[in-house]
């Protein structure tokens, strides 16, 4: 029999999910605060039951369709922890615009389930399995606007996007496990050392990398494969944003960690130089494109492009170090973007319009939000003292060690360019006058999650260590 | 490089292929157009009407709900067929979880009055 301790959390997901549509349907269960405190609870309880999961034991467990090590532990802890924040900022905005409450948070639920067996796949099968529930989910949960044509076409762009990426992301594993006969991550990584098919210098292996990179490129919305993003990102609604921009891209982040570097570690050399390239394109597209952007949303959607191409290339170093610094990038990012869009959905959660000029005035008119938000923007700036500046020279650091000296040039060009954008959140909040005097309110939960938000970009700005150790042991894990 | 240039030669390949065999075969073959050869089942029923009519929304979710029930009497064949090598409670107890999963949907479709045709 087997043990099913190192599942727990996802478990416990899985279960809320199920109980949030039984209350769905139950006389009097349509609450708005009943399921978002029915959501809440459930995550709180899966992040509770993490420490028991992670020491439940040590690498593949369950057939080897699950790996424990520190690696999944973090990215765990990140994306349950994300979907909690996510879940009580937006209880808010759920409620007022009159979302579906119960499926909303069940959809939810399964999509957290789903992005953490992403995150502790040893198999493609428990990896793709996993893609879906937390796809299906999300394209769903995109949609959520009933009747309003942006998110109708929210979701329908996302999905047609999404089924593309799957199949091209399915022909590559296909080819995989034609060459490698297996399934196993571990197993794929063994047959590919031991040369089957040619191993690194094969032409097959060569073509299914090319599929599976551009399959899970969509996924994390990296160039040129981001063009659902802005889209999606301005039509779903304002909560469901900040989760696929955090939980959704986490755990494409993650997987592409598990399956690129670890199961298809052997073509090393291949996968370098294309990640490296993806990621230099990702980060140019993106903030060039975010330039012109007049919607706050759409805006953040293209930083979001960015920020994953910064990511990226950490993951294309493929070293100890670089690792180390792609979690704690995204353990940043998770604040600084939580924040950004935090700040959003109180504005949009009171009916206000989500533009630049909406913004005008917002430091007259509420100047701690106006406060959080530069701050916020600052951190994705990469300015010192912010999280978003110890992510960035970690960055620097892994890409400058393994002599992917240009990549760095790339990154620091980046920021450049990108500071335009940043400074012009900021220019709109402080030096154009405001439209209505009225206050933005930020209900009490939201400002917990906005302090949550800042205390964190500040903590990893100001006070990195503890948390470099942290990534640093999550980094442990077998890199070819 | 060489890797690359394989892979050039096979997405030439790839789009080459369906073009030559489709142009060859315009070519050589004989044209005599017919209008009963347009029709959808050539020695079938006559079609009556247009395909493109709209139906309705309700049989979608009909016919996803019966897809679902489907989907799991196929997932129960295996499990049956191995059930003597597993360890019997065990394995019950694990198909009974799946059901209930599947029951829950059921449960809230029904709720929904999706079963009840209008």
């Amino acid at each position: 029999m087997y043990d099913f301790t190192g599942i727990l959390p996802e478990l416990a997901l899985a279960a809320g999910s199920l109980l949030l549509l039984l209350l769905a349907v139950a006389p009097g269960g349509r609450r708005a605060g009943a399921a978002a405190a029915t959501a809440a609870l459930t995550l709180a309880a899966a992040l509770a039951l993490l420490p028991a999961a992670a020491h439940a034991g040590h690498g593949a467990v369950l057939g080897g369709m699950v790996v424990l090590d520190g690696f999944g532990t973090f990215f765990r802890a990140v994306l349950i922890g994300a979907a909690l924040v996510v879940v009580l900022t937006g209880a808010r905005y759920v409620a007022a615009r009159g979302l579906a409450a119960p499926e909303f948070y069940a959809l939810l639920l399964m999509a957290v389930a789903g992005a953490d067996f992403m995150a502790v796949a040893g198999d493609v099968i428990s990896f793709y399995v996993g893609l879906e529930t937390l796809s299906l989910a999300s394209y769903g949960l995109a949609g959520f606007l009933a009747g309003e044509r942006f998110s109708m076409e929210a979701a329908l762009k996302y999905f047609l996007n999404g089924a593309v990426a799957s199949a091209l992301l399915l022909f590559g594993l296909s080819l995989v496990f034609g060459l490698a006969g297996t399934t196993s991550l571990a197993g794929i990584a063994a047959a590919l050392a031991g040369g089957a098919w040619g191993g690194a210098a094969g032409t097959v292996p060569a073509v299914a990398l090319v599929f599976v990179l551009a399959g899970l490129g969509f996924k994390v919305a990296a160039a040129p494969f981001h063009l659902w993003a802005p889209d999606v990102y301005e039509g779903a609604p304002t909560p469901v944003t900040a989760f696929l921009s955090l939980v959704s891209k986490g755990a494409a982040l993650a997987a592409i960690v598990r399956v690129v570097a670890v199961g298809l570690g052997p073509l090393h050399a291949d996968w370098q130089l294309a990640l490296a390239v993806l990621s230099a394109l990702t980060m140019t597209v993106g903030n060039v494109s975010a330039l012109w952007q007049k919607n706050v949303k759409r805006l953040l959607a293209y930083s979001s492009v960015a920020h994953a191409g910064y990511v990226l290339a950490g993951i294309a170093v493929g070293t100890a170090l670089g690792l180390q610094a792609v979690l704690f990038y995204i353990l940043a990012y998770l604040f600084m973007n939580l924040g950004a869009f935090g700040v959003v959905m109180a504005l949009s959660g009171q009916g206000e319009g989500e533009t630049l000029e909406d913004l005008a005035g917002l430091a007259r008119r509420s100047p701690w939000l106006a406060a959080l938000l530069a701050l916020f923007a600052l951190s994705l700036l990469g300015l010192p003292w912010t999280a978003g500046f110890m992510g960035k020279l970690l960055l620097f650091q892994a890409t400058v060690s393994s002599h992917m000296t240009w990549l760095a040039l790339f990154i620091a060009v980046n920021t450049g360019i990108s500071a335009y954008y940043y400074f012009l959140l900021i220019r709109q909040m402080y030096l154009r006058p405001a439209k209505s005097a009225a206050p933005v309110r930020a209900d009490a939960w939201l400002a917990a999650g906005l302090a949550v938000a800042a205390a964190g970009v500040l903590l990893l700005g100001i006070f990195p260590q503890s948390f470099l150790e942290w990534s640093q042991l999550a980094a442990f894990m077998p890199l070819p | 490089m060489p890797l690359y240039v394989d892979l050039v030669v096979f997405l030439l390949a790839g789009f080459t292929f369906p073009l030559v065999n489709v142009l060859l075969s315009k070519l050589v073959r004989r044209d005599y157009p017919d209008p009963l050869k347009e029709v959808s089942y050539e020695s079938g029923i006559v079609p009556i009407g247009d395909a493109r009519v709209r139906y309705h929304i309700h049989y979608y979710i009909f016919a996803l709900v019966f897809l679902v029930f489907d989907v799991e009497g196929l997932f129960l064949f295996p499990w049956a067929v191995v059930f003597k090598q597993l360890n019997p409670a065990v394995a019950f107890g694990e198909a009974v979880v799946f059901i209930a999963m599947l029951v829950v949907g059921l449960v809230y479709a029904w709720k929904k009055k999706v079963l009840t045709w209008i």
